[in-house]
Protein backbone atom coordinates (compact mmCIF):
# COMPACT_ATOMS: atom_id res chain seq x y z
CA UNK A 1 0.00 0.00 0.00
CA UNK A 2 1.56 3.45 -0.92
CA UNK A 3 1.08 6.51 0.53
CA UNK A 4 1.24 9.63 -1.74
CA UNK A 5 2.44 12.22 0.69
CA UNK A 6 5.82 13.92 0.99
CA UNK A 7 7.98 12.26 3.65
CA UNK A 8 8.87 15.64 5.81
CA UNK A 9 5.20 16.14 6.01
CA UNK A 10 4.34 13.08 7.09
CA UNK A 11 6.98 12.83 9.41
CA UNK A 12 5.56 16.26 11.67
CA UNK A 13 2.11 14.70 11.23
CA UNK A 14 3.17 11.33 12.93
CA UNK A 15 5.07 13.47 15.54
CA UNK A 16 1.71 15.39 16.45
CA UNK A 17 -0.18 13.01 18.10
CA UNK A 18 -1.34 10.38 15.14
CA UNK A 19 -2.42 7.80 15.18
CA UNK A 20 -4.48 8.42 18.52
CA UNK A 21 -8.22 9.61 18.11
CA UNK A 22 -9.83 12.04 20.39
CA UNK A 23 -11.64 10.87 23.54
CA UNK A 24 -15.25 10.97 23.76
CA UNK A 25 -16.55 13.85 25.34
CA UNK A 26 -13.23 15.59 24.11
CA UNK A 27 -14.27 15.88 20.03
CA UNK A 28 -12.87 19.67 20.19
CA UNK A 29 -9.83 18.26 21.67
CA UNK A 30 -6.41 19.86 19.53
CA UNK A 31 -4.36 16.62 19.34
CA UNK A 32 -1.67 19.19 18.39
CA UNK A 33 -2.44 21.11 21.41
CA UNK A 34 -0.24 21.18 24.60
CA UNK A 35 -2.00 17.73 26.04
CA UNK A 36 -4.87 16.43 24.12
CA UNK A 37 -7.60 13.88 25.63
CA UNK A 38 -6.89 10.77 23.47
CA UNK A 39 -8.21 7.10 23.00
CA UNK A 40 -5.50 5.14 22.18
CA UNK A 41 -5.81 2.08 19.66
CA UNK A 42 -5.47 -0.38 22.81
CA UNK A 43 -9.18 1.90 23.83
CA UNK A 44 -7.68 3.48 26.55
CA UNK A 45 -7.84 6.96 27.40
CA UNK A 46 -5.21 9.26 28.30
CA UNK A 47 -4.01 12.65 28.22
CA UNK A 48 -0.83 13.04 25.69
CA UNK A 49 1.75 15.61 26.23
CA UNK A 50 3.61 17.21 23.34
CA UNK A 51 5.34 20.02 24.87
CA UNK A 52 9.24 19.68 25.35
CA UNK A 53 9.56 20.45 28.79
CA UNK A 54 6.17 18.03 29.81
CA UNK A 55 7.48 15.16 28.09
CA UNK A 56 10.62 15.45 29.95
CA UNK A 57 8.94 15.59 33.45
CA UNK A 58 6.28 12.60 32.39
CA UNK A 59 9.43 10.50 31.48
CA UNK A 60 12.16 11.88 34.87
CA UNK A 61 9.99 12.75 37.84
CA UNK A 62 9.21 8.97 38.97
CA UNK A 63 7.17 10.66 41.96
CA UNK A 64 4.77 11.59 40.02
CA UNK A 65 4.39 8.51 37.19
CA UNK A 66 4.83 5.12 37.35
CA UNK A 67 5.74 2.71 34.66
CA UNK A 68 3.59 0.24 35.66
CA UNK A 69 1.21 0.25 33.16
CA UNK A 70 4.14 -0.88 30.61
CA UNK A 71 5.67 1.73 27.97
CA UNK A 72 3.54 0.82 24.65
CA UNK A 73 0.54 -1.23 26.09
CA UNK A 74 -1.60 1.67 24.81
CA UNK A 75 -0.86 0.35 21.62
CA UNK A 76 -1.76 -3.30 22.06
CA UNK A 77 -5.19 -3.71 22.15
CA UNK A 78 -4.22 -7.89 23.24
CA UNK A 79 -1.60 -6.42 25.93
CA UNK A 80 -4.65 -4.26 27.46
CA UNK A 81 -6.07 -4.29 30.66
CA UNK A 82 -2.39 -4.94 31.44
CA UNK A 83 -1.08 -8.75 31.71
CA UNK A 84 -0.01 -9.10 35.22
CA UNK A 85 3.64 -8.49 36.08
CA UNK A 86 5.46 -11.27 35.23
CA UNK A 87 8.54 -12.49 37.32
CA UNK A 88 11.68 -9.35 35.80
CA UNK A 89 9.47 -7.80 33.83
CA UNK A 90 11.75 -4.60 34.38
CA UNK A 91 10.06 -2.57 31.58
CA UNK A 92 6.92 -2.03 33.94
CA UNK A 93 8.94 -1.86 37.26
CA UNK A 94 9.45 1.71 39.21
CA UNK A 95 12.45 2.76 41.37
CA UNK A 96 15.00 0.05 43.41
CA UNK A 97 13.49 -2.60 41.44
CA UNK A 98 13.71 -1.26 38.38
CA UNK A 99 17.63 -0.37 38.76
CA UNK A 100 18.69 -3.63 39.91
CA UNK A 101 17.60 -4.95 36.46
CA UNK A 102 18.75 -1.80 34.74
CA UNK A 103 22.47 -2.31 36.49
CA UNK A 104 22.89 -5.69 35.58
CA UNK A 105 22.81 -5.99 31.63
CA UNK A 106 22.71 -1.92 31.04
CA UNK A 107 26.72 -2.10 31.24
CA UNK A 108 26.62 -4.59 28.17
CA UNK A 109 25.00 -2.50 25.63
CA UNK A 110 25.91 1.30 27.52
CA UNK A 111 29.68 1.32 28.20
CA UNK A 112 31.23 3.89 26.25
CA UNK A 113 34.54 1.68 26.06
CA UNK A 114 32.46 -1.66 25.19
CA UNK A 115 31.13 0.13 21.89
CA UNK A 116 34.65 0.79 21.04
CA UNK A 117 35.64 -2.59 21.38
CA UNK A 118 32.31 -3.23 19.26
CA UNK A 119 32.96 -0.99 16.56
CA UNK A 120 35.17 -3.29 14.75
CA UNK A 121 32.55 -5.91 14.73
CA UNK A 122 29.77 -3.82 13.38
CA UNK A 123 32.28 -2.36 10.94
CA UNK A 124 33.03 -6.37 9.96
CA UNK A 125 29.04 -7.12 9.84
CA UNK A 126 28.16 -4.22 7.09
CA UNK A 127 31.19 -4.86 4.88
CA UNK A 128 30.19 -8.39 4.51
CA UNK A 129 26.23 -7.29 4.14
CA UNK A 130 27.17 -4.97 1.35
CA UNK A 131 29.53 -7.65 -0.02
CA UNK A 132 26.65 -9.89 -0.20
CA UNK A 133 23.91 -7.55 -1.93
CA UNK A 134 26.79 -6.61 -4.58
CA UNK A 135 25.67 -9.60 -6.53
CA UNK A 136 22.55 -10.08 -5.93
CA UNK A 137 19.76 -9.30 -8.85
CA UNK A 138 18.46 -5.55 -8.08
CA UNK A 139 16.57 -3.62 -7.31
CA UNK A 140 17.35 -5.08 -3.99
CA UNK A 141 15.20 -4.44 -0.90
CA UNK A 142 17.76 -2.39 1.34
CA UNK A 143 15.41 -3.19 4.56
CA UNK A 144 15.42 -6.63 3.90
CA UNK A 145 19.07 -7.59 2.57
CA UNK A 146 21.10 -4.82 4.46
CA UNK A 147 19.09 -3.35 7.39
CA UNK A 148 17.63 -6.51 9.12
CA UNK A 149 20.74 -8.52 8.40
CA UNK A 150 22.83 -6.17 10.12
CA UNK A 151 21.21 -5.40 13.56
CA UNK A 152 20.11 -8.80 13.84
CA UNK A 153 23.67 -10.30 13.21
CA UNK A 154 24.89 -7.35 15.88
CA UNK A 155 22.87 -8.59 18.10
CA UNK A 156 23.70 -12.44 17.58
CA UNK A 157 27.46 -11.03 17.96
CA UNK A 158 26.92 -9.68 21.39
CA UNK A 159 25.04 -12.36 22.44
CA UNK A 160 26.73 -14.87 20.68
CA UNK A 161 24.04 -16.93 19.43
CA UNK A 162 24.06 -18.34 15.95
CA UNK A 163 22.49 -15.87 13.39
CA UNK A 164 21.17 -19.05 11.50
CA UNK A 165 18.24 -18.78 14.58
CA UNK A 166 17.44 -15.47 13.43
CA UNK A 167 13.71 -16.28 12.33
CA UNK A 168 13.10 -16.87 15.90
CA UNK A 169 14.05 -13.41 17.09
CA UNK A 170 12.59 -12.03 13.99
CA UNK A 171 9.29 -13.59 14.79
CA UNK A 172 9.37 -12.32 18.29
CA UNK A 173 10.32 -8.69 17.55
CA UNK A 174 7.35 -8.97 14.89
CA UNK A 175 5.16 -10.03 17.80
CA UNK A 176 6.09 -7.38 19.91
CA UNK A 177 5.41 -4.68 17.72
CA UNK A 178 2.32 -5.50 15.55
CA UNK A 179 -0.68 -4.22 16.42
CA UNK A 180 -2.71 -6.37 14.65
CA UNK A 181 -1.25 -9.71 15.20
CA UNK A 182 -3.12 -12.43 16.61
CA UNK A 183 -2.82 -12.96 20.11
CA UNK A 184 -2.04 -16.57 20.19
CA UNK A 185 0.30 -16.63 17.37
CA UNK A 186 2.03 -13.55 19.48
CA UNK A 187 2.01 -15.76 22.33
CA UNK A 188 3.56 -19.25 19.90
CA UNK A 189 6.20 -16.33 18.92
CA UNK A 190 7.31 -15.21 22.80
CA UNK A 191 7.03 -18.75 24.24
CA UNK A 192 9.77 -20.13 21.21
CA UNK A 193 12.13 -17.33 22.23
CA UNK A 194 12.11 -17.98 25.47
CA UNK A 195 12.43 -21.94 25.41
CA UNK A 196 15.62 -21.33 23.63
CA UNK A 197 16.79 -18.11 25.95
CA UNK A 198 16.42 -21.62 28.54
CA UNK A 199 18.47 -23.70 26.74
CA UNK A 200 21.04 -20.84 26.21
CA UNK A 201 21.07 -20.41 30.06
CA UNK A 202 21.70 -23.84 30.63
CA UNK A 203 24.54 -23.81 28.49
CA UNK A 204 26.66 -19.99 29.04
CA UNK A 205 26.65 -21.50 33.24
CA UNK A 206 28.43 -24.62 31.80
CA UNK A 207 30.55 -23.12 29.45
CA UNK A 208 30.75 -19.16 30.12
CA UNK A 209 31.91 -17.43 26.81
CA UNK A 210 32.77 -14.13 26.49
CA UNK A 211 29.23 -12.80 25.90
CA UNK A 212 26.76 -10.61 27.66
CA UNK A 213 24.49 -13.25 28.84
CA UNK A 214 27.51 -14.69 30.72
CA UNK A 215 28.63 -11.85 32.03
CA UNK A 216 25.08 -11.07 33.41
CA UNK A 217 25.21 -14.64 34.89
CA UNK A 218 28.31 -14.24 36.71
CA UNK A 219 27.67 -10.81 37.73
CA UNK A 220 24.13 -11.26 39.02
CA UNK A 221 25.92 -14.79 41.14
CA UNK A 222 29.08 -12.55 42.84
CA UNK A 223 26.19 -10.02 44.05
CA UNK A 224 23.89 -10.01 47.05
CA UNK A 225 20.39 -10.49 45.55
CA UNK A 226 21.57 -13.41 42.30
CA UNK A 227 18.91 -13.06 39.60
CA UNK A 228 16.39 -16.04 39.93
CA UNK A 229 16.55 -18.45 36.43
CA UNK A 230 13.26 -16.59 35.46
CA UNK A 231 14.38 -13.47 36.13
CA UNK A 232 17.06 -14.38 33.84
CA UNK A 233 14.92 -15.50 31.50
CA UNK A 234 13.38 -12.18 31.05
CA UNK A 235 16.84 -10.31 30.67
CA UNK A 236 17.97 -12.14 27.84
CA UNK A 237 14.42 -12.31 25.87
CA UNK A 238 14.33 -8.79 26.36
CA UNK A 239 18.42 -8.27 24.85
CA UNK A 240 17.74 -10.65 22.05
CA UNK A 241 14.17 -9.68 20.97
CA UNK A 242 14.22 -5.88 21.63
CA UNK A 243 15.94 -3.11 19.58
CA UNK A 244 17.21 -5.19 15.88
CA UNK A 245 14.07 -4.78 14.20
CA UNK A 246 13.67 -0.62 15.68
CA UNK A 247 17.13 -0.08 14.76
CA UNK A 248 16.56 -1.81 10.76
CA UNK A 249 13.42 0.01 10.90
CA UNK A 250 15.37 3.67 11.32
CA UNK A 251 18.28 2.85 8.80
CA UNK A 252 15.53 1.82 6.18
CA UNK A 253 13.91 4.96 6.88
CA UNK A 254 17.07 7.31 7.37
CA UNK A 255 18.08 5.85 3.98
CA UNK A 256 14.78 6.87 2.44
CA UNK A 257 15.45 10.33 3.71
CA UNK A 258 18.42 10.70 2.45
CA UNK A 259 16.75 9.93 -1.09
CA UNK A 260 14.14 12.81 -0.42
CA UNK A 261 16.53 15.03 0.65
CA UNK A 262 19.80 14.92 -2.10
CA UNK A 263 21.24 18.18 -0.45
CA UNK A 264 21.49 16.51 2.82
CA UNK A 265 23.25 13.37 1.55
CA UNK A 266 25.62 15.05 -0.45
CA UNK A 267 26.06 17.26 1.98
CA UNK A 268 27.15 14.32 4.30
CA UNK A 269 28.67 12.27 1.21
CA UNK A 270 31.11 15.40 1.43
CA UNK A 271 32.04 15.18 5.03
CA UNK A 272 31.16 12.07 6.89
CA UNK A 273 32.53 13.28 10.19
CA UNK A 274 29.04 14.85 10.20
CA UNK A 275 27.18 11.03 10.88
CA UNK A 276 27.30 11.23 14.75
CA UNK A 277 25.07 14.70 14.59
CA UNK A 278 23.88 13.63 11.19
CA UNK A 279 22.46 10.31 13.24
CA UNK A 280 20.80 11.88 16.55
CA UNK A 281 19.21 14.47 14.14
CA UNK A 282 17.21 11.34 11.78
CA UNK A 283 16.37 10.38 15.14
CA UNK A 284 14.28 13.46 16.26
CA UNK A 285 13.20 14.37 13.17
CA UNK A 286 11.69 11.35 11.82
CA UNK A 287 8.53 9.85 13.26
CA UNK A 288 10.23 7.11 15.48
CA UNK A 289 7.33 6.15 18.35
CA UNK A 290 4.11 6.42 19.35
CA UNK A 291 4.61 7.92 22.77
CA UNK A 292 5.56 6.46 25.95
CA UNK A 293 3.01 5.12 28.53
CA UNK A 294 2.94 6.12 31.95
CA UNK A 295 0.66 6.29 34.91
CA UNK A 296 0.01 9.23 37.25
CA UNK A 297 0.55 8.51 40.44
CA UNK A 298 -0.39 11.68 42.34
CA UNK A 299 -2.95 14.10 41.26
CA UNK A 300 -1.19 17.03 39.31
CA UNK A 301 -1.54 19.33 36.70
CA UNK A 302 0.04 19.58 33.24
CA UNK A 303 -0.30 22.69 30.50
CA UNK A 304 -3.54 24.28 32.69
CA UNK A 305 -4.94 20.48 32.43
CA UNK A 306 -5.83 18.69 36.16
CA UNK A 307 -4.01 15.11 36.06
CA UNK A 308 -5.32 12.49 38.52
CA UNK A 309 -3.80 10.18 40.57
CA UNK A 310 -4.68 7.08 38.12
CA UNK A 311 -4.81 8.62 35.25
CA UNK A 312 -2.78 7.45 32.05
CA UNK A 313 -0.47 10.06 30.54
CA UNK A 314 1.41 9.62 26.91
CA UNK A 315 4.36 11.12 26.62
CA UNK A 316 4.64 12.34 23.30
CA UNK A 317 8.25 12.31 22.20
CA UNK A 318 7.63 12.72 18.40
CA UNK A 319 5.67 16.18 19.21
CA UNK A 320 8.55 17.07 21.74
CA UNK A 321 11.48 16.28 19.23
CA UNK A 322 9.28 19.38 17.09
CA UNK A 323 8.74 21.66 19.76
CA UNK A 324 9.96 24.90 18.15
CA UNK A 325 10.64 26.33 21.83
CA UNK A 326 13.65 24.08 22.15
CA UNK A 327 14.89 23.22 18.23
CA UNK A 328 15.27 26.34 16.32
CA UNK A 329 13.19 25.55 12.78
CA UNK A 330 12.42 21.61 13.59
CA UNK A 331 10.44 20.91 10.70
CA UNK A 332 14.14 21.05 9.07
CA UNK A 333 16.31 18.42 8.99
CA UNK A 334 19.78 19.69 9.58
CA UNK A 335 22.20 16.81 9.44
CA UNK A 336 24.85 18.87 11.72
CA UNK A 337 22.26 20.56 14.07
CA UNK A 338 23.96 20.78 17.98
CA UNK A 339 23.47 20.87 20.49
CA UNK A 340 20.63 18.49 20.08
CA UNK A 341 19.31 17.07 23.28
CA UNK A 342 16.20 14.67 21.32
CA UNK A 343 13.89 12.59 23.83
CA UNK A 344 13.50 9.90 21.14
CA UNK A 345 15.60 7.78 23.19
CA UNK A 346 13.67 8.70 26.17
CA UNK A 347 14.75 10.14 29.60
CA UNK A 348 14.90 9.04 33.03
CA UNK A 349 15.89 5.81 34.36
CA UNK A 350 13.63 3.85 31.46
CA UNK A 351 15.40 5.70 28.65
CA UNK A 352 16.63 3.04 26.11
CA UNK A 353 19.08 1.03 27.49
CA UNK A 354 20.42 0.75 23.26
CA UNK A 355 20.49 3.79 23.20
CA UNK A 356 24.77 3.81 22.08
CA UNK A 357 24.32 0.77 20.64
CA UNK A 358 21.84 1.73 18.63
CA UNK A 359 23.88 4.80 17.20
CA UNK A 360 27.27 2.49 16.90
CA UNK A 361 25.18 1.03 14.35
CA UNK A 362 23.59 3.28 12.55
CA UNK A 363 26.77 5.72 12.16
CA UNK A 364 28.94 2.95 10.80
CA UNK A 365 26.28 1.93 7.81
CA UNK A 366 25.48 5.34 6.91
CA UNK A 367 29.05 6.19 6.91
CA UNK A 368 30.05 2.87 4.95
CA UNK A 369 27.11 2.43 2.63
CA UNK A 370 27.43 6.02 1.09
CA UNK A 371 31.24 5.45 0.83
CA UNK A 372 31.13 1.99 -0.36
CA UNK A 373 28.02 2.84 -2.64
CA UNK A 374 27.78 6.25 -3.53
CA UNK A 375 25.50 5.71 -6.73
CA UNK A 376 22.53 4.12 -4.37
CA UNK A 377 19.99 5.91 -5.59
CA UNK A 378 15.99 4.77 -4.93
CA UNK A 379 14.45 2.31 -7.17
CA UNK A 380 11.04 3.92 -7.56
CA UNK A 381 9.89 7.40 -6.53
CA UNK A 382 9.97 8.16 -3.01
CA UNK A 383 6.49 8.88 -2.43
CA UNK A 384 5.53 5.04 -3.82
CA UNK A 385 7.64 3.02 -1.12
CA UNK A 386 5.44 1.49 0.85
CA UNK A 387 5.41 2.15 4.49
CA UNK A 388 4.43 -0.24 7.38
CA UNK A 389 0.75 0.03 8.09
CA UNK A 390 0.42 -2.43 11.75
CA UNK A 391 3.73 -1.90 12.88
CA UNK A 392 4.23 0.39 16.40
CA UNK A 393 7.37 1.66 14.43
CA UNK A 394 6.92 3.34 11.42
CA UNK A 395 9.39 3.08 8.57
CA UNK A 396 9.41 2.21 5.18
CA UNK A 397 8.01 -1.54 4.65
CA UNK A 398 10.74 -1.84 1.79
CA UNK A 399 13.48 0.15 -0.12
CA UNK A 400 13.62 -0.82 -3.02
CA UNK A 401 17.34 0.31 -4.40
CA UNK A 402 19.67 0.31 -7.38
CA UNK A 403 23.36 0.75 -7.82
CA UNK A 404 26.05 0.74 -10.57
CA UNK A 405 28.83 -1.27 -7.99
CA UNK A 406 29.67 -1.70 -4.72
CA UNK A 407 33.29 -0.31 -4.33
CA UNK A 408 35.91 -2.77 -2.56
CA UNK A 409 36.25 -2.27 1.50
CA UNK A 410 38.66 0.47 2.34
CA UNK A 411 42.55 -0.20 2.83
CA UNK A 412 43.47 0.23 6.27
CA UNK A 413 46.87 2.02 5.93
CA UNK A 414 49.12 0.44 8.21
CA UNK B 1 34.03 27.68 36.00
CA UNK B 2 31.54 24.97 36.61
CA UNK B 3 32.14 22.67 39.79
CA UNK B 4 30.37 18.86 39.00
CA UNK B 5 28.74 16.59 41.28
CA UNK B 6 27.47 13.49 40.32
CA UNK B 7 24.64 10.83 42.22
CA UNK B 8 25.89 7.61 41.75
CA UNK B 9 22.56 6.42 43.40
CA UNK B 10 20.58 7.52 40.44
CA UNK B 11 23.08 6.60 37.44
CA UNK B 12 22.12 3.81 35.27
CA UNK B 13 24.89 3.28 32.96
CA UNK B 14 23.56 5.20 30.30
CA UNK B 15 26.95 5.85 29.35
CA UNK B 16 25.91 9.52 27.63
CA UNK B 17 28.16 11.23 30.04
CA UNK B 18 31.59 9.48 28.85
CA UNK B 19 30.46 9.96 25.13
CA UNK B 20 29.97 13.75 25.09
CA UNK B 21 32.90 14.49 27.81
CA UNK B 22 35.11 12.13 27.54
CA UNK B 23 37.55 13.61 29.97
CA UNK B 24 35.38 14.62 32.54
CA UNK B 25 33.66 11.49 33.02
CA UNK B 26 34.64 7.75 32.75
CA UNK B 27 32.04 4.37 34.00
CA UNK B 28 33.13 1.69 36.26
CA UNK B 29 34.31 -0.76 34.51
CA UNK B 30 32.45 -3.60 36.52
CA UNK B 31 29.04 -1.81 36.85
CA UNK B 32 29.04 0.88 34.28
CA UNK B 33 28.28 3.28 37.05
CA UNK B 34 29.59 7.03 36.31
CA UNK B 35 33.08 7.91 37.23
CA UNK B 36 34.26 11.90 38.14
CA UNK B 37 37.17 12.29 36.48
CA UNK B 38 37.67 15.84 37.08
CA UNK B 39 35.41 17.89 39.53
CA UNK B 40 36.47 21.34 38.11
CA UNK B 41 37.08 20.94 34.52
CA UNK B 42 38.85 23.60 32.59
CA UNK B 43 36.55 26.20 29.91
CA UNK B 44 37.67 24.12 27.01
CA UNK B 45 35.25 21.45 28.71
CA UNK B 46 32.66 23.32 29.61
CA UNK B 47 30.39 22.83 26.76
CA UNK B 48 30.91 19.35 26.68
CA UNK B 49 30.37 19.51 30.37
CA UNK B 50 26.83 20.96 29.69
CA UNK B 51 25.82 18.85 26.96
CA UNK B 52 25.97 16.13 29.30
CA UNK B 53 24.26 17.38 32.32
CA UNK B 54 21.48 17.94 29.74
CA UNK B 55 22.06 14.55 27.95
CA UNK B 56 22.13 12.09 30.85
CA UNK B 57 18.85 10.22 31.55
CA UNK B 58 18.48 10.34 34.96
CA UNK B 59 19.35 13.49 35.57
CA UNK B 60 22.56 12.31 37.68
CA UNK B 61 25.21 15.01 36.91
CA UNK B 62 25.02 18.68 38.42
CA UNK B 63 26.77 21.58 37.62
CA UNK B 64 27.53 24.44 40.19
CA UNK B 65 28.17 27.57 38.36
CA UNK B 66 31.08 29.51 40.20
Amino acid sequence: MSVNTELSARAADRARGCPFAAAPGHEDTDLNGPVARVRTPAGIDAWMVNRYEDVKDVLSDTTRFSSAAGSINHMLPRMWPPQPMEPGDFNRMDGAEHLRFRRAFGIEIGAAKRMDALRPSVQRIVDEALDAIAGAEQPVDFHELFSKPVTTAVIADLMDVPYADRQLFHDSAAAALDISMDPEIATAAFDKLKAYVRKLLVDRRENPGDDALSHIIARSEAGDRPFTDDELESIGFALISAGFDVTAGMLTFIMLTLFEFPAEMARLVADPSLAPTAVDEFVRFLPGDVGILRQAVADTEMGGVQIKAGDYVIAGIGAAGHDESVFPDPETLDLARTPNSHLSFGRGPHACVGQQLARLELRVALETVLRRVPSLRCAVPVAEVPLRQDNIVPGPAHLPVLFDAVLPVREETP
Amino acid sequence: MIHVETDTDLCIASGVCAMTAPAVFDQDADSGLVVLLDADPGEEQTAAVREAATLCPNAVISLIER
